[in-house]
């Protein structure tokens, strides 16, 4: 008897946890069945799981509709905020975990609160100010504001990690006569170089997919993918095929790197939520 | 002494890039953005070399909210709210449940958390065009019953026009007033087991307000000179249902690095003394991750305050069913450069979202503080 109910509670959990992976799961493979399937027309449904897979639609968009130069958009203006964040956070985050002055508790949870701020009311003043510079369509102008929007969230994350870090050996290295930039490089950085790494994926994963931006300030030269792949929705009715294998190439960037970092992640999460 | 105002300099020094960056950024900005939803820049001159703007005070934001054209805003705020307590009870719920189940420590646990925790990765536009291919009217999760012999489903997922729990706009007040009893006579009857009098207090703000509403009724002021029906549209559900796939995964996350934070011997002891494991989470280990819900909900509402891309993406811009202000904010400037409306609007999102983030920012200071 209880054997038996044992055996049933398990089947139900086991069942319940499929339901959720096919859940979770049933939309990416959609996707990508979608974009191995050729010729489909912009109206055509077909049967979605009968076909003979083939990369056309991988040919198509890299080289008919030319999505390389988008990509590499995305890559440069991802890879350069994503470094410079880093730089000024490291700074940043340095001065607030180890100098002693007011107001330093009220510093940090001020950055963190811009984080909140919904990104669409900053739109106009930006879009007024590239105009005037003459900057609109241009990589930098996305690398500065991709920037100024990763820098909150990455100073947060590096203070919390350098205050965890023992202060004893930074303090005898002060003693030896190092300044606070040799200390910084010789001491700080390599106990900090997992919280960095893990900051940085998820910085390049964040200006990867950003989108209202990328709408507002690029038109042509410096369009990134999530731009690009707006455009196929558009024009003459929506080509299944190519679109879904244009986004399958978008998600594959963010996707391996979260595989990556996840554990770290995970413990960046319990971080977040206890303080 | 000296020392001590030495490092201030030196922190000071290596603070410096990263607050002048926010700083601009993000004060000026916000300071610039208040200064021109308050004139009347806008219309066909509105890019020329030197705009003719004028200060005309609020009238913006009345127009918003009582003006005769600007309905759609009206049906986007109320969009935003449905969209923001929807995602708010479905993803928390559903990231707490996978998180329970996940806590048992079943065989592949590893590899089921990053499954779960994958969709938050994506961007919304790719997200977004997935969900619109599956939620095409004769395609993908309507087509799914057939394979088990069932018809097909006809709900049209992103276009239906049906309106659910609707109410005219002109009762705004009344509305609201209604809204304001609930709310406080829930808190007052949560706060009676720990404090009578406080309680009491919330109770006579519930009852005066409900009142005031009942009675009051017709003779409060309308908000709108004509009757305005404004409600819940089914054409959301498709998107709310996108976004809840794409972030359960990651309140899970956070639940899970909570319920891990819990000690083991706690967990043990209330076995031991007879607790059920559903008495466990719902009288131990959930109260004590209030921290991680507060968290939860608050990045929850950020993201459904700026929402936008999956929506851009899913029904397009102009698709005045599934509207949100944010995308409204973005077609009255960049298409109407009605770029005081706009500033506006993007004003009003950021009121909304200083509701929640000014008293997080209060408990979160007092607690350090106390620490």
């Amino acid at each position: 008897m209880n054997r038996s109910r044992r055996l049933s509670t398990k089947l139900i959990y086991a069942f319940i946890l499929t339901v959720f992976l096919v859940w979770s799961l049933f939309p990416l493979f959609w996707l990508a069945i979608t974009a191995l399937r050729p010729n489909l027309g912009p109206l055509q449904m077909g049967n979605p799981f009968v076909f003979s897979p083939s990369l056309d639609n991988f040919c198509s968009v890299l080289s008919g509709k030319n999505l390389l130069p988008y990509f590499l958009n995305s890559l440069i203006i991802g890879l350069v905020a994503t470094f410079l964040s880093l730089f000024f956070g490291v700074l940043a985050a340095y001065g607030l975990a180890r100098f002693n002055f007011r107001g330093r508790r009220l510093a940090l949870q001020w950055i963190l609160s811009i984080r909140l701020l919904p990104p669409i009311g900053f739109v106009v003043p930006l879009f007024i100010m590239f105009k005037a510079l003459n900057m609109l369509d241009t990589p930098a102008t996305l690398i500065i504001v991709y920037t100024a929007f990763l820098l909150p969230f990455s100073i947060w994350m590096l203070t919390t990690t350098i205050q965890e870090i023992p202060k004893e050996s930074e303090e005898a290295a002060l003693l030896d006569g190092n300044n606070h930039f040799q200390v910084l490089i010789k001491i700080v950085l390599p106990s900090l170089w997992p919280a960095m790494a893990a900051v940085a994926l998820l910085n390049i994963v964040a200006a990867w997919n950003e989108f209202l931006f990328a709408l507002v300030f690029t038109s042509k030269k410096a369009v990134t993918l999530p731009v690009a792949i707006t455009a196929f929705l558009g024009d003459r009715g929506v080509y299944w095929g190519e679109i879904s294998a244009a986004a399958l190439l978008t998600a594959i960037v963010p996707v391996l790197l979260l595989l990556l970092v996840h554990k770290q992640l995970y413990r960046g999460f319990g971080h977040w939520g206890v303080k | 002494m000296r020392e001590v105002s030495r490092d201030r300099i030196k922190a000071f020094l290596t603070l410096l890039p990263s607050i002048v960056l926010i700083g601009i950024f993000v004060y000026g900005f916000i300071g610039n953005t208040i200064w021109i939803s308050l004139t009347d820049w806008g219309g066909v001159a509105a890019l020329a070399e030197h705009p003719v703007k004028h200060f005309i005070g609020i009238q913006n934001y009345v127009d918003l909210f009582t003006g005769f054209l600007e309905g759609r805003f009206r049906q986007d705020m109320v969009n935003a709210v449905f969209y923001s307590v929807s995602l708010l009870a479905g993803a928390v719920g559903l990231g707490m449940f996978i998180a329970i189940l996940l806590d048992r420590k079943p065989k592949g646990e590893d590899f089921l958390r990053t499954v779960f925790l994958y969709p938050m990765s994506l961007s919304f536009i790719v997200s977004g065009t997935i969900w619109r291919w599956m939620l095409a009217p004769q395609g993908g999760v309507n087509i799914l019953p057939t394979y088990a012999g069932f018809k097909p489903l006809t709900f049209k997922w992103l276009s239906a026009k049906t309106t659910v729990l609707a109410f005219n706009w002109q009762n705004l007040l009344q509305i609201g007033l209604y809204l304001v009893a609930v709310i406080t006579i829930i808190i007052g009857f949560i706060v009676y087991r720990n404090s009578r009098s406080k309680s009491v207090k919330w109770l006579a703000i519930g009852a005066l307000s409900g009142l005031t509403a009942w009675i009051g009724g017709d003779m409060l002021p309308k908000a709108l000179i004509l009757e305005e029906i404004h409600g819940f549209n089914l054409a959301t559900l498709g998107i709310i249902m996108a976004t809840i796939w794409q972030y359960s995964g990651y309140t899970m996350a956070l639940y899970l690095a909570g319920f891990n934070g819990i000690s083991q011997d706690l967990h043990d002891a209330a076995m031991l003394d007879g607790a059920s494991t559903s008495a466990y989470y719902t009288h131990i280990a959930i109260p004590m991750l209030k921290p991680i819900t507060i968290s939860a909900v608050i990045i929850l509402s950020h993201i459904s305050l700026k929402m936008f891309d999956l929506i851009f993406s899913m029904t397009g811009p102009d698709n005045a069913e599934t509207g949100h202000p944010a995308l409204n904010m973005y077609l009255t400037t960049f298409r109407a450069n009605e770029f005081a409306r706009g500033a506006s609007i993007a004003i009003v999102l950021f009121l909304l979202a200083a509701t929640f983030i000014i008293p997080y920012l209060i408990t979160q200071y007092k607690q350090r503080r106390t620490r």
